[in-house]
């Protein structure tokens, strides 16, 4: 009696957290079940006293043996609910693990005690499963509503890191705790995402140990999925066929489940299986086929991977004068303009996918990212960083996408994200091209010279450049197709043969994550290497814009140092490429390889590029300038020697 | 803004093979001979603008200039279905409608009286375009009209449009029959100068090997100019593919070309094409993969351009670009070149890195074709020069005769004296000497090692 006074709730009502709600109720039911055998033998021996007053106490002792070993066991289940404060499903993961017990009649007692606890816990979970819904005013459930603040507060920590490493991406690497950042982005969006769509989450603290947390995340996106078109105003015409008139089989299945004396992990998986199965080919259904997510994910490709290189070379066309500079208030504005005046130039049918892209600038916190841009600089060259100090407006641009129901399951803001900083990259690689380009086509009115007038430098200034554009262009051939072609035609591939939208879903962020590794974002000495590069390209294409052969003496110094930077970068890049390509690793490295060094010439120079070499860099600058109008032989001589020097080191 | 491209066709065979692809354009972009899109074509998402502009009636007008100084082809035009599609303003036939008489002089000179006339028509053109591009010219450099006034445009283009690119489709005369054009050699000496100066990209169409291609490939025995401008269009149509039809790269004139291209003179291009089939014939089912396609573009007999095959030069490729189009597994690209390079199909230049780069481009979806995956090539290739040392040897057996120079000396330009002859005899070998140059190594220091001499001249 003791025992079941002391279950009353009433007992800790006047403690501070006092175990309330459903489960705590449906122990005390349990427990009340348990104990009315206990009753009813003591109304029997009431009788059996009755009857023969000389009943000795070893009857009773007899009679009631059992009873003391259970109640024992159950003194201490209740131990542990106290002092564990054991709120909500925690409460069912101690009885299992008491139930697991060699006594018959403690292990029998504390399943039926179980069972009915249990009947909360089905009855919760059909209401989840099948409706979206969790009565649960004590949040008892295992799945809980994430709480507000923290994940806002959480991804708001994250934007901000996250804008500034991208901008930092662009310009300069070697930001100390930057590989942090990008660890700390990688981790955290999987938590984000989840957060994002519903605000649902496994609570670790309540699921009891029997039930794995694969199965409660099948629960958990079985429930979401369905709440998504329960509470969303545009499902109206999808609800009710969600469940395609399952709902009855599946809480049949539940009840009858719920009914099992005995609860199976195994039989609880399979029928959330069954669930989950049927929930995802739904989804799977309405993205896929009604959505027409290739369709969405063809528009993704040709905007954030530049699939419309037409789109992008007319936006850089008409944005160009715009984010030449660093970026001022309305150059956010005036961006989208001319995104807009460029896609219909290039004749683009589809108005309403366009008004979904929007290109960001996101301005730069002069913060040390800039000061540490400046060094760096500095070392590479003093003059180089004259207008490369300040972040121009290309540096800043983002692009955002609006998701429409239901893709926003599919196209989540982290998912964006990892879009935007591959689109950086290449519209990076995009713009160096295109500079190279002009600067090819100045270089081609040489064509009309008379022959052998072109000076020494001359040539050597089209090697450059040559090299350069070689560079670029099998780089943007290697993203292009070996990455972005193939991996996209994997990830199609994928989205045809199955039917399970987890798959899908999954198969996407293989493909996304896929090309952050191949095109190196997530690789910091090659990502740095090549925006190195690509700055040098940029670099000389400013300085040749104006004369396509170096005419001053401080013209050539700067060209000697870019070609010396160049020279080294690209060394790196190569010692970087054929250093890992000795393992497997990492194959894409060796494909990059491979498009570089086709003909073999990358290894024979002794893995560098851009063999302009300087005639006057040994001279002095004022020293120069009389060398270029009197002695022209010398430098040819120096040209001469110089070119030798480099045929014996290849040879 | 479209990056609009105008083709300007010049004298008979221009005509015919300028007419050739515009009649593959209309068939790939759905618009029929009239000019009016069809009823299948409406939802295309390809680029017709680079190639068309839009009358207020809706129809497709081609950015094309058709020029001749006699009447024959461009009357045959008119009287095709074709005679709607283009513009009547654009079409020039000079008024005595007596031709050039196969005379580079003469279509210089009479080019250069007509040029206001002509700069009239290509000015206003020019002027429709938002962001003209550049030019493309078709023309042959054997006969009159193409190569004389086909040079005297080149020249003039230079000068009015600084900034445009200008790429030709040149057509070099056949070497194995017998010419009606006995001065083939000078007119082609002539042109090939103005091709070397004055052109960003020179596309090379060798009679010789298209006539052997259509005969030995194609099995046709005596294939007939349409056959043959057929195969020509096929590559003009191919090559321009990627600026009609958006993809990710090559979007621009300027980023087919400047790849592959290092040096100013070096830009004569080969092209290679597989499959090889004309209408008449039905495709014998061949298996088609993009290894296949990379390894049969390498096969010397699948170059629209002939050269002796001998060994001793030593001679190389510069730069090559593949455009693959068709059912194509793009994880493939990268094992085919793996293979080409293991395999040492291909020899490229010692003195600079070169690949192969390949372009995936789209197809037209209103052109059925029997082979799942087409490819072009346009190659750089050193051996290019050997056309140029022919046409050199043949003109030096001429001008040692001074054989029919009465016809040059007539005009003005070769009326006071011969210098002109012997400037471009001096340009062409330098562009063989160049050429030959880019096989070796120390082809960086080729040329400061002329550059002294000069001085000291």
């Amino acid at each position: 009696m003791e025992l079941a006074s002391a279950s009353r709730p009433d007992v800790f009502q006047d403690s501070k957290s006092a175990p309330h709600g459903l489960y705590i109720q449906s122990f005390c039911c349990g427990l009340d079940q348990v104990l009315q055998d206990y009753r009813q033998a003591l109304l029997d021996l009431e009788q059996e006293i009755l009857r023969d007053p000389h009943l000795p106490v070893s009857h009773l002792q007899y009679k009631l043996q059992d009873f003391q070993l259970l109640f024992q066991a159950l003194g201490a289940v209740l131990d542990q609910i106290i002092t564990h404060r054991a709120h909500g499903c925690y409460l069912l993961d101690i009885l299992h693990r008491n139930a697991v017990c060699g006594l018959p009649k403690v292990k029998d007692a504390l399943e039926r005690i179980l069972h009915v606890c249990h009947g909360v816990m089905f009855k919760q979970l059909c209401s989840w499963m099948l409706h979206g819904l969790i009565p649960d005013p004590n949040q008892e459930f295992f799945i809980q509503h994430a709480v507000g603040s923290p994940t806002d507060a959480k991804s708001m920590a994250k934007a901000s890191p996250q804008t500034q490493e991208d901008e930092g991406d662009l310009g300069i690497m070697g930001i100390t705790g930057r590989q942090m950042q990008a660890l700390r982005s990688l981790t955290l969006p999987d938590v984000d995402s989840t957060a994002d769509l519903t605000g649902h989450v496994v609570q670790a603290e309540l699921l009891p140990s029997y039930i794995p947390l694969r199965v409660a995340n099948k629960i958990l996106f079985v429930g979401e999925s369905v709440q998504m078109f329960e509470t969303n105003q545009q499902a109206t015409q999808h609800s009710g066929r969600f469940m395609k008139g399952r709902e009855a089989e599946f809480t049949r299945d539940i009840q009858q489940l719920a009914q099992q004396p005995l609860f199976s992990a195994s039989v609880f998986e399979s029928l959330v299986d069954k669930i989950r199965t049927h929930v995802a080919e739904q989804l799977w259904v309405m993205v896929v086929q009604e959505a027409d997510l290739t369709g969405q994910l063809r528009v993704m490709k040709d905007f954030f991977l530049l699939g419309r290189g037409e789109l992008i070379l007319a936006f850089i066309d008409q944005a160009q004068h715009l984010l030449k500079g660093p970026p001022t208030g309305s150059t956010e504005h005036d961006v989208n303009t001319a995104f807009q005046q460029a896609a219909r130039n290039v004749l683009l049918e589809n108005e309403a996918i366009l008004q979904r892209f929007r290109l960001t600038v996101t301005t730069a916190s002069p913060t040390g990212i800039t000061s540490k841009t400046e060094e760096k600089k500095t070392l590479d060259g003093a003059q180089l960083n004259s207008d490369a100090a300040v972040e121009t407006g290309w540096n800043c641009l983002g692009l955002v996408y609006t998701v429409q129901w239901p893709l926003h399951i599919f196209f989540t803001p982290s998912i964006l994200k990892k879009y935007n900083r591959v689109f950086k990259f290449l519209l990076a690689v995009r713009r160096t091209q295109q500079d190279l380009q002009s600067l090819w086509s100045l270089q081609m009115c040489s064509k009309k010279m008379k022959d052998g007038a072109h000076p020494a430098d001359t040539k050597m200034v089209w090697q450059l450049r040559h090299h350069m554009s070689f560079l670029v262009d099998n780089l943007q051939y290697y993203l292009q197709v070996d990455v972005i072609e193939s991996q996209y035609g994997l990830l199609l591939d994928k989205i045809n043969s199955t039917r399970d939208f987890e798959a899908v879903k999954l198969a996407h962020e293989h493909f996304l994550a896929a090309l952050l590794a191949q095109s190196f974002v997530h690789m910091k000495s090659v990502s740095h290497c090549l925006y190195e590069i690509l700055d040098l390209c940029s670099s000389v294409c400013r300085l040749l814009a104006v004369s396509t052969s170096p005419s001053v003496a401080t013209e050539h110094a700067q060209l000697t140092t870019i070609t010396k930077s160049f020279q080294r970068q690209s060394n790196i890049l190569f010692r970087i490429l054929s250093s890992v390509s000795s393992h497997n690793a990492s194959p894409h490295l060796t494909q990059l390889l491979l498009r570089l060094d086709f003909n073999k010439y990358y290894t024979a120079a002794g893995g560098q590029l851009g063999s302009y070499i300087a005639l006057t860099s040994e001279l002095q600058p004022q020293e120069a300038s009389v060398v270029f109008t009197s002695s022209v032989d010398r430098t040819k001589e120096h040209g001469l020697e110089a070119c030798a020097a480099k045929t014996i080191q290849s040879a | 803004m479209p990056r609009e491209i105008i083709t300007l066709q010049l004298g008979q065979c221009g005509n015919q093979i300028g007419m050739e692809f515009w009649k593959q354009l209309c068939l790939e972009h759905g618009i029929s001979p009239e000019g009016i899109l069809e009823e299948f074509a409406t939802e295309g998402t390809d680029r017709k603008d680079v190639f068309f502009y839009q009358a207020d009636d809706e129809h497709y007008i081609p950015r094309s200039v058709l020029l001749d100084l006699e009447p024959r082809v461009i009357n045959s035009i008119m009287n095709s279905p074709y005679a709607n599609l283009y513009n009547p303003e654009n079409i020039y036939l000079s008024k005595h409608g007596g031709g050039a008489g196969n005379n580079w002089a003469s279509g210089y000179s009479q080019a250069e009286r007509l040029y206001d006339e002509i700069f009239d028509i290509i000015d206003r053109e020019a002027d429709g375009s938002d962001s003209l591009e550049g030019f493309v010219i078709c023309h042959s450099i054997a006969g009159g009209t193409g190569s004389g006034m086909g040079s005297y445009i080149l020249e003039r283009l230079n000068d009015r449009f600084p900034k445009k690119l200008i790429q030709t489709y040149s057509v070099f005369p056949n070497v194995d029959e017998i010419s009606d054009v006995v001065v083939q050699p000078y007119n082609s000496l002539l042109t090939l100068t103005r091709l070397t100066q004055n052109a960003d990209c020179v596309v090379v169409l060798d009679n010789t090997a298209l006539n052997r291609i259509a005969a030995d490939r194609l099995h046709i025995e005596t294939p007939t100019f349409a056959q043959v401008n057929q195969l020509v269009s096929t590559v003009m149509s191919t090559s321009t593919t990627t600026l009609r039809y958006p993809g990710y790269m090559n979007n621009d004139l300027i980023g087919l070309i400047a790849s592959l291209i290092p040096t100013p003179r070096l830009h004569f291009l080969m092209t290679g094409y597989t499959p090889l089939t004309t209408d008449s014939q039905v495709a014998n089912v061949r298996k088609t993969t993009v290894l296949d396609v990379m390894r049969r573009l390498l096969q010397p007999k699948n170059m629209m351009v002939s050269t002796p095959v001998h060994r001793q030069a030593n001679h190389c490729y510069i730069s090559i670009l593949n455009i693959i189009q068709g059912e194509v597994d793009p994880t493939q690209v990268h094992k085919s070149l793996q293979r080409i390079r293991e395999r040492k199909l291909a020899q490229f230049i010692p003195w600079g890195p070169a690949s192969i780069q390949v372009a995936l481009s789209r197809k037209s979806p209103y052109v059925q074709t029997s082979h799942r995956v087409s490819g072009l090539m346009l190659a750089n290739h050193t051996s290019i020069s050997h056309l140029f040392e022919r046409i050199l040897r043949q003109y030096d057996k001429l001008r040692k005769r001074e054989a029919f120079m009465d016809q040059f000396k007539k005009e003005n330009i070769f009326r006071e004296n011969l210098d002109e002859f012997d400037n471009c005899r001096e340009t062409v070998q330098h562009l063989v000497d160049e050429y030959q140059a880019a096989t070796r190594r120390d082809y960086l220091s080729w040329g400061t090692q002329q550059a002294p001499s000069a001085d000291r001249i």
